[in-house]
């Protein structure tokens, strides 16, 4: 109908300009069209006579000013009345087609609430020491060294790093240190606690990092010796409602030299989730004078550094070898290096340091399945909405019949798409509210849904939504409006439109398209089927994996100072096998101490990490003796015995224990030289992405103040009552301890948390995939039954059998399934060839699991399909054919 | 039904008296003549379109014609609400009118 109204090239029409004209055919409708460019021309004509042609046509354009208003007027009462009638219609088909259009809201509005949760985890986990006031000019120092056996990169630093480079580089505005004493004793008042996250610090932490205070006065807070500043939950733990500033706490622990007493001066507020520091207490350096010029071994001291304004951290970094090549001269490379504070979080691999962090790699795996969760949800909206909307044909046939320009089709189309995800964007943050507890609980954090406060998540959602259903919406809309209406209206299938309109000619048909998209979906759904369960398959490796220490049944208590008449005595109780003294317990090794070795005659030195124990640890906890002896209290030169591990032998250049043994090495960091009595095998504590490193254990002697855990092992059966037993035994020989018990394979657990946290959180969002894809096929499977209704009725009344018939519908799916299959599988495995090499102790990438999941796509498709088929092959011929 | 506004009013009289020629171009001129309203060549179809949704006008579309570059007119006349309405006007203003006594000033 536009088309007839526009004045053809071959009327003559002297001069109404010709661009105004064109104006005047886009402004208004069709309807008043006629009339108005009529008048337009008459007029026209009539002036030409009496006035100028350059009046005229100035006259002209003041007139198509001024109808301005009246258009403005009938766009807005006609759009208004369209969009009322568009409105109508979609929620007619909305009602119409219950069953399908919930299976599309609610797939998307899955898809998106997944999308959401991830979002907001990613978000969080790169807002990591972002807040800080100057969180630009933080950094850490770190050191990397290049041994031997591989690089070593640690986040611990020698006591007097942090006021030398202070004082070395002007660029360094402030320095502080964070000295973590594992295990500190804190009391007050009579309560005793033991104390994992109490810090030594410097009085510059508070210039450095704007924490929140309650009380106290930030600059003072840690001038004065024995002061302390704590976090509010710490302050409540230990003095209730009491107000904590100026209170007395008593303190002993093997940082300060043992028994102290600090002065509460300072309150500050919990710290926020999102920064790796992570403290209960921070006492003052102040007056601490232990080993403050000790170069030579590293301890548990983070320090952190704050610079100039002006100052460039890759300029300081280039002066860093002069302070290296003064103190810390070795053999092998070494380097000090400046890392970004709101770096740590995502991006450090150095060893060490406050928290365990996340990793970036663990970050891009994220939201890689929140992106693929969502373009899943939205194929599955595209493929279903594709399917209901060629029955639309008719409608888009008689709009078209009726004056409807594509670009309404399109608007009308992409308008329902909108629609519908508006519906489901609001299903989501439903979704997502209800189920962001569970998914805290899986992620080990606390994230709120509005917790990113601003209008800004409001507006990316909102924008998500937008572009979904553009994406969504654009296949139905830009295919359906190309339709020719006589063709639709005579009946033929909108599906064979290659040979409708030439002029708008899309070449994707919607069956081809939908075979894509379907493909797509299951190949997506069967790769992160197998990287699920290549990711379980490999913890559990990792959980049974030969260790070469066994760490089940060893329950850890404190020290007592009666540990020797504690120790015979519980050794009588018939469930108790061994029980030993030590420094460490071999849960991780983040936190031991680490020294140069070397041997005599040799310039190599090797720092090996290691701590002390009694003649009862090796029994204690099952590590194997495969060369020399054990410690033992009748030698006295065991004073200067040490029993390394292979690693640590392997790295000093033995060839073979027996070489070994007896040998000399020299362990400055370790109080003295010494003489190797013993090997043990190697046996593996750390997180298994690592491999294992020297290792040596010394005994106690003179050390004795460094005695800190009992490790009991027990005999299968009755722990409680074994448990209660040694609580009491331990009470009765050490009436003023604070008691504390763990298992150690409690704490293993622990270590490996992050990556049973991964496959778990990798699981349900696969599975969450594999439900919406699951959905999709059922939508699409059911609508290809559906529309093959006729045929069926044909070949069930010429004598086809139901198995024939389910054969001919689901002969396509099943089709379709192998070959996604085929396209998944060597994507996936090289996919996950890569994430295995990660890990130092690994599975071979198990061909099983590929048949496996294979077979399970394959099984729920046809599961799908099938249960459609029969319902179209069961059905009463007589239905299908009655119509028409 | 409500009372039509002055310039509804006019726009009915005016095609009323056009009778079989009431289109855009004589309707505005007409007007513009008669009480000095002016309308821009689209403005006009506002009221009348307005007129045509209240019912009080009905439009037809006309024949081709070459002086219009080959565009039809549209034509409108009065319905016989149309007609009640402007009526019904004039009784209210003869009454309105009616016995009013001497203006005092």
């Amino acid at each position: 109908m536009k088309k007839t109204v526009k004045p053809g090239k071959d009327e003559h029409i002297h001069g109404t300009p010709e661009m105004a004209r064109r104006w005047l055919a886009r402004m208004f409708p069709p309807y008043y069209f006629q009339a108005i460019a009529g008048d337009f021309e008459e007029e026209f004509q009539a002036r030409l006579r009496s006035e100028s042609r350059y009046k005229t046509i100035i006259w002209y354009f003041g007139q198509l000013l001024l109808a301005l208003p009246m258009i403005l007027h009938h766009f807005i009462y006609w759009s208004a009345a369209m969009i009322a009638n568009y409105l109508k219609i979609a929620i007619r088909h909305f009602q119409k087609h219950k069953g399908y259009s919930l299976l599309n809201v609610l797939g998307l509005a899955i898809g998106m609430a997944c999308f959401m949760l991830i979002a907001l985890y990613v978000h969080h986990e790169y807002s990591y020491d972002q807040f800080w006031e100057k969180s630009e000019r933080l950094y850490r120092v770190v050191r990397v060294e290049h041994e031997k056996e591989g690089i070593e990169k640690s986040a611990s630093s020698q006591v007097p790093l942090g006021p030398e480079l202070q004082s070395a580089f002007p660029e360094v505005a402030a320095a502080t240190r964070f000295w973590n004493v594992s295990r500190a004793i804190v009391g007050y008042n009579g309560q005793y606690f033991r104390e994992a996250n109490f810090y030594f610090s410097d009085p510059a932490t508070f210039s450095m990092f704007d924490f929140h205070w309650l009380a106290g006065n930030p600059e003072k807070a840690l001038e004065t010796p024995n002061s302390i500043v704590l976090t509010a939950a710490t302050a409540r733990k230990y003095f209730g409602n009491e107000s904590a500033l100026g209170q007395v706490l008593s303190y002993d622990g093997w940082v300060g030299g043992g028994k102290r007493e600090f002065l509460v001066t300072g309150i500050i507020a919990d710290l926020a989730e999102n920064t790796h520091l992570d403290f209960d207490f921070l006492a003052s350096l102040q007056g601490i004078s232990t080993e403050a010029t000790n170069w030579g071994s590293s301890k548990p001291i983070w320090t952190y550094i704050l610079l100039q304004e002006k100052a460039s951290a890759a300029q300081l970094e280039e002066k860093l070898p002069i302070l290296v090549e003064k103190y810390l001269k070795s053999e092998h490379p070494k380097f000090l290096q400046l890392e970004p504070i709101n770096q740590i979080n995502l991006y450090s691999s150095y060893k060490g340091g406050f928290k365990t962090h996340n990793n970036i790699h663990n970050l891009y795996i994220f939201s890689g399945i929140g992106f693929l969760v969502l373009l899943l949800a939205c194929i599955n909206f595209m493929n279903l909405s594709i399917a209901r909307s060629l029955k639309r044909g008719k409608e888009v046939g008689m709009r078209k019949v009726l004056g409807a320009a594509r670009s309404q089709l399109i608007k009308q189309f992409l308008g329902e798409a909108f629609l519908m995800t508006l519906l489901a964007l609001c299903l989501a943050i439903l979704l997502a509210n209800i189920s962001l507890p569970l998914f805290n609980e899986l992620s080990g954090k606390s994230l709120q849904i509005f917790a990113l406060g601003k209008a800004a998540p409001a507006v990316v959602l909102a924008l998500t939504a937008l572009l979904v259903g553009i994406i969504a919406g654009s296949y139905p809309a830009f295919y359906l409006s190309a339709y020719r209406p006589v063709d639709v209206l005579k009946g033929k299938l909108p599906g064979d439109a290659r040979h409708g309109n030439r002029r708008i000619s899309l070449r994707l048909s919607p069956s081809i398209l939908r075979k894509g998209l379907i493909i797509f979906q299951f190949s997506v759904s069967v790769m992160l089927m197998i990287a699920t369960m290549v990711i379980f398959r490999q913890m559990d490796f990792v959980r049974g994996k030969e260790l070469g220490i066994t760490q089940e049944e060893v329950v850890v208590l404190p020290y007592s100072p009666a540990a020797e008449a504690f120790m015979s005595k519980i050794s009588q109780h018939p469930k108790v096998s061994t029980a030993s003294v030590s420094q460490r317990v071999p849960v991780n090794n983040l936190n031991w101490d680490s020294g140069p070795v070397s041997r005599p005659d040799d310039d190599l030195r090797i720092d090996i990490e290691g701590f002390l124990i009694d003649e009862h640890f090796l029994d204690t906890y099952q590590i194997e003796l495969i060369a020399g002896r054990n410690f033992s209290p009748e030698i006295s030169a065991d004073n200067e015995a040490f029993i390394l591990n292979e690693t640590a032998l392997k790295a000093l250049g033995w060839q073979s224990p027996e070489e070994a043994l007896g040998q000399p090495i020299n362990a400055s960091g370790w109080g003295k030289p010494g003489r190797i009595v013993g090997v043990v095998r190697d046996f593996h504590i750390g997180s298994f992405h690592e491999g294992i490193r020297p290792q040596m254990f010394h005994t106690f002697r003179q050390y004795t103040y460094w005695r800190t855990f009992i490790s009991v092992r027990l005999k299968p059966g009755d722990i409680s009552g074994t448990l209660a037993f040694l609580e009491k035994t331990w009470r009765e020989y050490t009436p003023a301890g604070v008691y504390e018990y763990f298992f150690i394979d409690e704490s293993l657990e622990r270590l490996h948390r992050a990556d049973i946290r991964l496959g778990k959180i990798f699981a349900s969002f696969a599975l969450i995939a594999i439900i919406i894809a699951c959905l999709g096929l059922l939508g699409v499977a059911s609508y290809s039954a559906e529309q093959r209704t006729r045929e069926i009725g044909v070949r069930k009344v010429l004598g086809a059998s139901v198995s024939g018939l389910i054969f001919l519908l689901s002969r396509e799916f099943l089709f379709l399934t192998v070959s996604a299959f085929l396209i998944a599988a060597p994507f996936s495995y090289a996919m996950m060839n890569a994430w295995l090499q990660d890990f130092a102790y690994r599975i071979e990438l198990p061909l099983d699991v590929f048949l496996l999941s294979g077979l399970i796509a394959f099984t729920v498709c046809l599961g799908a399909v099938v249960l459609q088929a029969l319902k179209a092959a069961l059905a009463n011929p007589i239905d299908a054919l009655r119509n028409e | 039904m409500d009372i039509i506004t002055r310039t509804e009013e006019l726009i009915l009289l005016t095609v009323w008296r056009l009778r079989d020629n009431a289109y855009g171009i004589t309707i505005r001129k007409h007007l513009k003549d008669a009480a000095g309203l002016d309308y821009s060549i689209g403005g006009i179809y506002v009221p009348l379109d307005r007129l045509v949704r209240k019912g009080l006008l009905t439009s037809y579309q006309g024949n081709p014609t070459p002086q219009r570059g080959g565009m039809s007119k549209r034509f409108y006349k009065l319905t016989p609400d149309g007609i009640d309405a402007l009526e019904r006007i004039r009784t209210l203003n003869t009454i309105m009118w009616d016995n009013l006594p001497e203006p005092s000033f």
